[in-house]
C-alpha cells in the first residue's frame, strides 16, 4: 500500500503515494490510517503523489479527521491537493472543515 | 455524433479500466477541468451501478457509453438491476452532510454534471465540454 510515514518535528508526515485515491484501495487506505492514528495525533497528509481522489477517498480523509477529533492534543493538515481535489473540496465544502495548505515545504 | 462504449464486470477492481479508457478518450476533447469531472462522476455512478444496481453481482454487467456532441459529452451507464431508487434533487444534493462518510457518490455527480436523467435502467449524464 502506497502510504508511508516520516516524522518530522512533532508531526507525522503522511505521504500518500497512491495516483488514484479511490473506491478501489479505500479500505487498504483506511486500514493504514488505522495504525498510523494508534500512535500519533499530529498529522499532516501530503497528497502531492494523488493525481485523482473519488467519494471513497474523501470518506477516508473524513475518517481520519473525525478520529483525530477525539484525540487530545491533535491536528490535520493537507497539503499538495491538485486542483481535482481541490473541486471536490470545495463542491462538498469540506475546505471549510480540513485545514488545507497549499504546499508540504516548510512543514 | 459518436459513440464509444465499454462493458464492465461487476468488480470494484474493474473501474481503473474505466478510468484509463475515459481518460484516453477525453484526450484533446476537453479541457483538464472538464476531463477531471467526467471521469469522476463515471466513477462514482459505476460504482453506484455495481454496488447498487447490480448488487456486487458479477455474473452482471455495466455499460458505459460515451456520447460525443459538438458543444456537450453525454454519458449513458447502464446495469442490470433492478434500479428501484429516484435521484436526489438539486436541493438534496445541496443539502450533503459536510461530514458524512458515505453516500456522497451521487449528489457529487448531481453537482458537477450539467443534467441527469435517469431512464430504466440508465442514468443519462450531460456536461457541456466547455466550462
Amino acid at each position: 500500500m502506497g502510504i508511508h510515514t516520516t516524522h518530522k518535528n512533532d508531526y507525522t508526515i503522511v505521504q500518500v503515494a497512491i495516483e488514484r485515491f479511490d473506491v478501489v484501495n479505500m479500505q487498504e487506505a483506511k486500514d493504514a490510517f488505522e495504525s498510523i492514528l494508534q500512535q500519533n495525533s499530529k498529522i499532516v497528509i501530503d497528497m502531492s503523489k494523488v493525481i485523482f481522489i473519488d467519494s471513497s477517498g474523501l470518506s477516508v480523509l473524513i475518517g481520519v479527521l473525525k478520529r483525530l477529533k477525539t484525540k487530545e492534543d491533535s491536528m490535520l493538515k493537507l497539503c499538495g491537493l491538485n486542483t481535482q481535489a481541490i473541486e471536490l473540496m470545495e463542491i462538498t465544502q469540506l475546505n471549510r472543515i480540513f485545514d488545507i495548505v497549499d504546499s508540504c515545504d516548510g512543514i | 455524433m459518436y459513440t464509444q462504449t465499454i462493458i464492465l464486470q461487476t468488480k470494484i477492481e474493474e473501474l481503473p479500466k474505466l478510468y484509463d479508457w475515459l481518460n484516453e478518450q477525453l484526450q484533446n476533447k476537453v479541457d483538464e477541468k472538464i476531463k477531471a469531472r467526467i471521469l469522476l462522476v463515471a466513477q462514482e455512478l459505476a460504482t453506484n451501478s455495481m454496488i447498487h444496481g447490480n448488487a456486487m453481482d458479477a455474473q452482471k454487467e455495466v455499460k458505459i457509453e460515451v456520447v460525443y456532441f459538438d458543444s456537450e459529452i453525454k454519458l449513458i451507464i447502464t446495469d442490470q438491476g433492478s434500479n428501484d431508487y429516484s435521484l436526489p434533487s438539486l436541493e438534496e444534493s445541496l443539502q450533503m452532510d459536510i461530514l458524512e462518510e458515505g453516500g456522497r457518490g451521487l449528489k457529487l455527480a448531481m453537482r458537477l454534471a450539467k443534467e441527469i436523467k435517469k431512464e430504466k435502467s440508465s442514468l443519462h449524464i450531460t456536461f457541456e465540454i466547455s466550462d
